[in-house]
């Protein structure tokens, strides 16, 4: 089935398996493994990306979906060799551990401050809920969303 | 890799959509429960048709006495739709505490009632406030009461070919009192242990309305209509939600399973509907 999408702020069109996921369709045919799978169920939040503005698991998505979308990746994020500022503030913040997680938690923050720049705590907790991290056990993640919320006022 | 193959339709109109359930695609909506079903081997279909680009099966319609959530809006769009929340703040309440929020950007109340779970939050919602469902097909559409849908756990009475536009939700009387209430091991992602939903109105101290459903203690939502009955025109007294626990205690058959045992959900329920005056609010105005 062929659809066409923009990726990351390219347009692409491919043919693609009407059964394939979403982050299948990232990982193994377009090369992009920033996205992770982990529970492929939509507990655990590693495969968030962001489509037409909103987070969403990717794990439970067909690639068919995307046609006409607008879809962005962790990928998507860095501008000339740049991380995005919500990288740099999980960076900063130390809230990065075995960094199997952060794609997921940093596309869930940027969906929420795409929508809301200035998120309060509990709006970044409901945000950030559908995020699982084994290792830091989440306070540092909250304090890089909240120091970006911060600086940025 | 999900493991099985299948064909997927993303149909644009009504009529696309009974084309593809003619060939004997399931319709399927946001997918959340069903790609996790068909991961697990829970779910078999050779044939998906996907209700989320159908513009006809998007949005929410306000009447006086009640509003329509059509099939493919999200429980997110529910959130935002400013109109929702002095109508039905139950409603928001528990769509609030469904899932996460990926979950809620796909995830749709019709799509929480066909997967008719005991322990779906939206679904018991839709008992509460006496939900209809438009039920369309080849040879027209019919109307029928959600509590008459679901006949079992994952059991609804939806045929091969049939899809669903909307759940049609009774706005309460004004004034009520409501409160949702669910246990769970913890707030993100779970599924309730029990949960339990009450709608309540009071004229001068006297019962005017009552109701309440009850989630994840039976194969489906329990709704006891009788015991409703029999609490209207009584006097709210000290007492009553303990009179009130007691007998609910006749209608609801919990099981053990890996998320609480049946003593801990009659607990559960026993204690929520003892203290409901603690989680009862009054509906804010416009």
């Amino acid at each position: 089935m062929k659809i066409r999408f923009t990726l990351n702020g390219e347009r692409l069109e491919m043919d693609v398996r009407e059964d394939q996921r979403v982050l299948d369709l990232l990982r193994e045919e377009l090369g992009l493994t920033g996205t992770k799978e982990g529970c492929g169920e939509g507990e655990c939040g590693a495969c968030t990306i962001i489509v037409d503005g909103r987070a969403v698991n990717s794990c439970l998505m067909l690639a068919p979906e995307l046609d006409g979308r607008d879809v962005i990746t962790i990928e998507g994020l860095s501008k000339d060799d740049e991380p995005d500022p919500i990288q740099k503030a999980f960076v900063d913040a130390g809230a990065v551990q075995c960094g199997f997680c952060t794609p997921g938690f940093v596309m869930s923050t940027k969906a929420l401050l795409m929508k809301n720049p200035r998120p309060s705590r509990e709006e970044i907790y409901k945000a950030l809920e559908g995020n699982l991290c084994r290792c830091t056990g989440y306070v540092k993640i909250l304090e890089a969303v909240e120091n970006l919320i911060t600086k940025e006022g | 890799m999900i493991g099985t193959s299948f064909s997927f339709y993303t149909p644009s109109t009504e009529r696309e959509l009974l084309i593809t359930l003619s060939k004997g695609a399931l319709p399927v909506a946001g997918m959340t429960d069903v790609m996790v079903k068909i991961r697990t081997g829970k779910m078999k279909a050779k044939a998906l048709s996907s209700v989320s680009r159908i513009e006809s099966l998007k949005g929410v319609q306000m009447a006086d006495d009640a509003v329509t959530i059509m099939a493919a809006t999200t429980y997110t769009e529910l959130l935002e739709n400013k109109g929702l929340k002095w109508r039905l703040p139950i409603l928001l309440d528990a769509v609030s505490e469904i899932g996460s929020t990926q979950i809620r950007n796909r995830g749709t109340l019709v799509g929480n009632i066909v997967n008719a779970s005991p322990a779906g939050d939206g679904l018991l919602v839709a008992y509460l406030l006496d939900g209809n469902l438009e039920i369309c097909s080849n040879e027209g559409c019919r109307s029928v009461d959600v509590r008459d849908f679901v006949k079992g756990p994952g059991q609804v009475a939806l045929a091969p070919g049939e899809y669903i536009r909307s759940v049609t939700l009774k706005i309460p009387p004004k004034d009520s009192l409501y409160a949702f209430v669910k246990v769970g091991q913890r707030s993100a992602m779970a599924i309730s242990v029990a949960s339990v939903g009450v709608l309540l109105r009071l004229n001068a101290g006297t019962i005017e309305d009552f109701r309440i459903a009850l989630g994840s203690v039976a194969p489906t939502v329990v709704r006891p209509l009788e015991l409703e009955r029999n609490l209207v025109s009584l006097k709210m007294e000290d007492g009553l939600f303990k009179t009130l626990a007691g007998e609910l205690m006749n209608y609801i058959s919990p099981i053990d399973d890996i998320r609480a045992s049946a003593w801990y959900r009659r607990e559960v329920v026993k204690r929520i509907v003892e203290n409901l005056s603690v989680y009862l609010k009054g509906v804010e105005k416009q």
